[in-house]
C-alpha cells in the first residue's frame, strides 16, 4: 500500500460546486486504502464536523482545511496545520463574509496575511508564475507553501503542472500530488454536472463549457495516483510527509466556555452561589430542606464541569429582559434545573415537580449544557441581541444559521429544471418524488413514471431513474 | 403661443383651429394659436402659453380660461400642487420628504443644488414647475404610404429599362421619405402581382444601394413573365443615427455589407451565407483549442485506424510511432446516449443543422493522443471507447 493522501478534495458543502457528501468521501477513501484525507471545501468549513465524525467512526486521519477565494480572483487552497491555524481559518473566513453581500466574499491579501499562522497554502490550479508563487511564500512562509501537481488528463494542465515543477524546483518548493476531487465517484460526475447547472440557473443542454470536461475528478486510489505521478515520486512521498505534519483534528478544539466579569474577591463561582442562593429564598417558598440539597448538588456539578461563566451569562440575559420588561422564558431541560429555577431563568418549581436534573446537565453524558430562552419577536428580540453583542463584543457574539439541503422534493425540481425538463414535466416529477416508496416490488419508480405519463426511452428520464 | 384644450372633445375642438394638434391624452390636445383666434378658446377649459407644457399644465390644473402672459408662467403655475406634474414617485416622496408641496416651491430651489442630489429628472421637473421647459409641439400626421404604382401599355421584356424605372419610383419615394426626416425599412417590389420583399438591416435612403438590391434579386430570379404591372412601396422607419468612436476599430460599412451579402447569397442560395460561430462546449474540434500550441488540420471525416504499441495503419498512410504524448481525456453531453454516431462527433456533425440543436448533439467519451510518426508527421489519433475504435483526428501544421 502506499502513503498517498489526497488533501484537495471538495464536498457537497463546497455548495453546488462538489456533489459526493462529506461521509460518502470518507466510506469511499476508506474503500480505496486511504488512511487519511483533507477535507477543502469552498470558503466554509460547514462541512468539517461531519467530515471529522465519519472519519473517526472508521479510525482514518481527518484533515481540515479551505479553500479561500481572493480578492485577486485567485484561490487559495489552506490546510490547518495546528490549533492557532484552525483559529486563524475561521477568523479569516468570518472577517471576509462578515464585509461581502452573500456569495461574494473575498479575502484581502491583508487578511491573508494576517491570519496566515499556523495554514499551509497549495499552490492550486492556477497558472504557475514566479509572481504568484513569491507571493505565496511572502504571505506563509517558504516552509508552508507547496507547489500543487493534479493530473485529469488535459493538454493545459499538463503545461501548467510542467511549469510548476521547474518552477518549484528552482524555488526549492515541495511538489505535492492532489487530485482536486469534486466527487466520489465517477460515475457521479454527472450529478456534478446537473449541480453545476443549478449553481448556475441554467440547464445541462445550455451549460457548455462550464460543465467537467472530463469525469476525473473522483476519488481514486493511493494505487492509481502513485501510477499517475510515477514520473514526479517526490510529489506522492510529500503527501505523506505533509499528512504526519499536520497534527490538528477536531477531536479538541480547547473550547473555553465565556467568562462573566465579576467583581475583586469574587470567583465566577462564588457569584454564582450568591446570585443563586439569594434568588433561591425568594423562588422556592418555602425554602425546604431538599432544594437546598438539590442546588447545592448542581452547583457542586457546575463547577466541577466549568460551567459557572454560562449559567452567569444567560442569568445576566434574564435580567436584562426582566430590567428592560421584555418577556423572557427559559424552556426545554433547563426546567428540570433547581439553579436556573432559582436564577428566574425558568418559571417551573424542579423541586416540587420532581423534575429529574440528570435530563439536563450529566457528568456521565460529557455532553454541553444548553439553555433555550423564549423571547417575542421583533423589536424587543432585537434589543437582545443587540444587548448581547455590545456586553459580549461583535465576534464574541454569533447567529447561528442553518444550511438548507435539499429534501426529495426540491431536489426532484432541480435536477429535473437541469436535465431542461419543461415546468408543467418539473411539476409531474416532484408530485412523484413524494410517492417513491417502493410499497410492493411490482410498484417500481419506472411504473411510476410510465403511469404519470414519461417517456422512459428519453435518456434524461432514464437518467432521472 | 401654445394653446392646450382639456375635455372630453377637446381633439374635435382643437381640429377647428389648426390641422397641426398635438394629442397629449384623450382629453388633452395642443397647437399653436394666433392672437386673432384667443377669442374663442374663452368660452372653454384652455389655458395659452409661450411654452407647449406651461399651457399642458394650466388647461389641466387651472379651471376655465387661462392666459399666461410670457414671463409669468412660474407665478401663475406656481400655486399648483407637486402631483400637477408628471408621475415620479421616487422623487415625489423626496419632494414630500424635503416639504416640497406646490409648484413654487419646487421653482425656488437653487438649481445646481437640484442637480446634484436629484439629477436631469429633477431638474426637469423643476423647468416644467417653472413653466419653462421648451420642446416642440409634435402633431399628429396621418400616416402616409410610400408607394409608387405603374400599368405600362408595353410590356417590358429586358431588366434594364425595368430598372430604370424602379429607379424613378426609388428617387421619388426616398425624397418624400427625406421630407418627413424618415428612411426606409423594407421594401417591397411587385411585379405582374407577385410581391417580393426585402427587408433591409438599417434603414436608409440611398438609390444606389436600394436599386442594387433590386437589381441582385432580379438577377437571382428574374419575373417569369414580361412586366405589365409594377408597384414599388417603401416601409418607412425611423433613421439610423450613429456615432463613430474615435478608438474602436470600423467594421465593414452596413451598405456594402449588405450588397456583398447580396451577391453570396445569388451565387450559393438564400439558406447557404452564415457567419462561423465557437460552439459553446467541450466537445473536440468544436470549441476553443485549449492549450494547442501549433496549428491544426482536421480531416473530416475522420480516418479510420489501427493501432498497436508501435506502428499506425490507416487507408491513406501509415508509419512506426516514434513518439507519444497522452492521452488527453474527453468525455460529455452525457444525457445523451447514441452510440451509432459517437464515432463521428469530431465536429464534422455539428455543422449540420440538425446538430447545432441543443438536445441533438450525442454524448463523447474518448482519448486522445499525439503521435509523431516515422513519416515526419505529428498527428492526433484518438480512441472513441463507447465503439472502442481508433480514428486519427488530424495532423499538426
Amino acid at each position: 500500500m502506499t502513503d498517498f493522501v489526497d488533501f484537495h478534495t471538495r464536498s457537497a458543502f463546497s455548495f453546488l460546486e462538489a456533489a459526493s457528501l462529506p461521509e460518502d468521501l470518507v466510506q469511499r477513501a476508506a474503500d480505496l486504502g486511504h488512511g487519511a484525507m483533507a477535507l477543502m471545501d469552498r470558503d466554509n468549513l460547514c462541512g468539517a464536523p461531519r467530515f471529522y465524525m465519519a472519519a473517526k467512526k472508521i479510525g482514518a486521519k481527518a484533515h481540515i482545511g479551505a479553500e479561500i477565494t481572493g480578492e485577486d480572483g485567485e484561490l487559495y487552497p489552506l490546510l490547518v496545520e495546528n490549533r492557532t491555524g484552525y483559529q486563524n481559518l475561521c477568523r479569516l473566513i468570518t472577517s471576509m463574509k462578515l464585509r461581502s453581500p452573500k456569495g461574494e466574499a473575498a479575502a484581502s491579501q491583508e487578511e491573508l496575511y494576517r491570519f496566515s499562522k499556523g495554514l499551509v497554502c497549495l499552490t492550486g490550479e492556477g497558472i504557475p508564475t514566479r509572481q504568484r508563487f513569491d507571493k505565496l511564500i511572502s504571505l506563509f512562509g517558504r516552509d508552508n507553501v507547496y507547489a500543487e501537481l493534479q493530473r485529469h488528463f488535459h493538454r493545459d494542465q499538463e503545461a501548467r503542472n510542467q511549469a510548476a515543477i521547474e518552477l518549484a524546483r528552482s524555488m526549492q518548493l515541495r511538489l505535492l500530488a492532489t487530485n482536486g476531487v469534486r466527487q466520489a465517484t465517477l460515475q457521479e460526475r454527472e450529478l456534478a454536472d446537473v449541480l453545476t447547472a443549478v449553481h448556475h440557473k441554467t440547464t445541462v443542454m445550455a451549460a457548455g463549457q462550464l460543465l467537467a470536461r472530463n469525469s476525473e475528478r473522483y476519488l481514486k486510489s493511493p494505487r492509481v495516483m502513485e501510477k499517475l505521478f510515477s514520473d514526479v515520486p517526490e510529489a506522492i512521498a510529500e503527501t505523506a510527509e505533509l499528512s504526519a505534519r499536520l497534527d490538528f483534528t477536531l477531536a479538541n478544539l480547547g473550547y473555553e466556555f465565556p467568562k462573566y466579569p465579576v467583581g475583586p474577591g469574587e470567583t465566577m463561582n462564588s457569584f454564582l452561589r450568591e446570585r443563586t442562593e439569594g434568588g433561591a429564598r425568594e423562588r422556592f417558598r418555602p425554602y425546604t430542606e431538599k432544594a437546598r440539597r438539590q442546588i447545592e448538588r448542581e452547583l457542586a456539578l457546575i463547577e466541577k464541569l466549568d460551567l459557572a461563566g454560562y449559567f452567569l451569562i444567560v442569568w445576566d440575559l434574564v435580567d436584562f429582559c426582566r430590567r428592560e420588561k421584555i418577556l423572557v422564558q427559559g424552556r426545554g431541560s433547563a426546567a428540570n434545573s433547581a439553579v436556573c429555577y432559582s436564577l428566574g431563568i425558568t418559571a417551573v418549581d424542579p423541586v416540587a415537580m420532581e423534575l429529574l436534573f440528570e435530563r439536563f446537565l450529566s457528568e456521565e453524558r460529557g455532553e454541553m449544557p444548553d439553555i433555550d430562552l423564549d423571547l417575542p419577536s421583533g423589536d424587543q428580540r432585537e434589543r437582545v441581541i443587540q444587548y448581547v453583542y455590545q456586553r459580549y463584543g461583535a465576534r464574541g457574539a454569533a447567529m447561528t444559521a442553518n444550511v438548507i439541503t435539499y429534501r426529495g422534493r426540491s431536489a426532484a425540481r432541480d435536477v429535473g429544471k437541469a436535465l431542461g425538463f419543461p415546468a408543467e414535466a418539473l411539476e409531474r416529477l416532484s408530485s412523484l418524488v413524494a410517492t417513491w416508496g417502493w410499497r410492493d416490488p411490482d410498484d417500481t419508480a419506472q411504473r411510476q413514471f410510465q403511469q404519470a405519463g414519461f417517456d422512459l426511452k428519453d435518456p434524461r428520464i432514464q437518467k432521472y431513474l | 403661443m401654445f394653446a392646450c384644450i382639456h375635455g372630453p372633445d377637446a381633439a374635435t375642438l382643437a381640429d377647428s383651429f389648426s390641422p397641426f394638434v398635438e394629442l397629449v391624452d384623450e382629453r388633452t390636445a395642443v397647437f399653436s394659436i394666433t392672437t386673432r383666434q384667443l377669442g374663442r378658446l374663452k368660452s372653454m377649459r384652455a389655458a395659452v402659453a409661450a411654452t407647449v407644457e406651461a399651457a399642458i399644465l394650466a388647461a389641466r390644473n387651472l379651471p376655465g380660461y387661462t392666459f399666461i402672459p410670457p414671463g409669468e408662467e412660474a407665478r401663475v403655475l406656481g400655486a399648483l400642487f407637486i402631483d400637477a406634474l408628471p408621475p415620479d414617485p421616487e422623487l415625489f416622496e423626496t419632494f414630500d420628504v424635503w416639504g416640497i408641496r406646490s409648484l413654487e416651491d419646487l421653482a425656488r430651489l437653487p438649481e445646481n443644488d437640484l442637480a446634484a442630489r436629484l439629477g436631469e429628472r429633477g431638474l426637469f421637473l423643476q423647468k416644467l414647475a417653472r413653466g419653462a421647459f421648451e420642446r416642440p409641439l409634435r402633431p399628429l400626421l396621418p400616416a402616409s404610404v410610400y408607394e409608387e404604382f405603374a400599368d405600362l401599355e408595353h410590356p417590358i421584356k429586358l431588366r434594364e429599362p425595368l430598372l430604370f424605372l424602379i429607379a424613378r419610383f426609388l428617387h421619388d419615394l426616398t425624397a418624400r421619405l427625406k421630407s418627413q426626416s424618415l428612411a426606409a425599412a423594407a421594401l417591397h417590389l411587385t411585379l405582374n402581382g407577385n410581391q417580393r420583399r426585402h427587408s433591409l438591416p438599417f434603414p436608409t435612403r440611398d438609390v444606389k444601394l436600394l436599386l442594387k438590391l433590386v437589381e441582385h434579386s432580379l438577377e437571382r430570379q428574374p419575373p417569369e413573365a414580361p412586366v405589365v404591372k409594377v408597384r414599388l412601396e417603401l416601409i418607412p422607419t425611423q433613421p439610423r443615427r450613429i456615432q463613430h468612436g474615435l478608438f474602436t476599430p470600423a467594421g465593414p460599412e452596413p451598405e456594402k455589407l449588405e450588397l456583398t451579402l447580396g451577391k453570396i447569397r445569388g451565387l450559393v442560395g438564400e439558406k447557404n451565407v452564415g457567419y462561423p460561430e465557437l460552439f459553446d462546449t467541450h466537445r473536440p474540434g468544436s470549441g476553443r483549442p485549449i492549450g494547442e500550441l501549433l496549428p491544426f488540420r482536421y480531416f473530416r471525416p475522420p480516418l479510420e485506424a489501427r493501432v498497436s504499441a508501435t506502428r499506425l495503419w490507416t487507408r491513406m498512410f501509415q508509419g512506426q510511432i516514434l513518439q507519444i504524448g497522452g492521452p488527453w481525456r474527453s468525455s460529455g453531453d452525457w444525457w445523451n446516449p447514441d452510440p451509432l454516431i459517437a464515432h463521428n462527433a469530431a465536429g464534422c456533425d455539428l455543422l449540420s443543422a440538425e446538430a447545432s440543436a441543443p438536445h441533438a448533439v450525442r454524448s463523447w467519451n474518448r482519448d486522445e493522443y499525439d503521435l509523431a510518426l516515422s513519416d515526419g508527421a505529428l498527428y492526433r489519433i484518438y480512441l472513441d471507447r463507447a465503439p472502442g475504435k481508433w480514428f486519427v483526428e488530424g495532423v499538426y501544421d
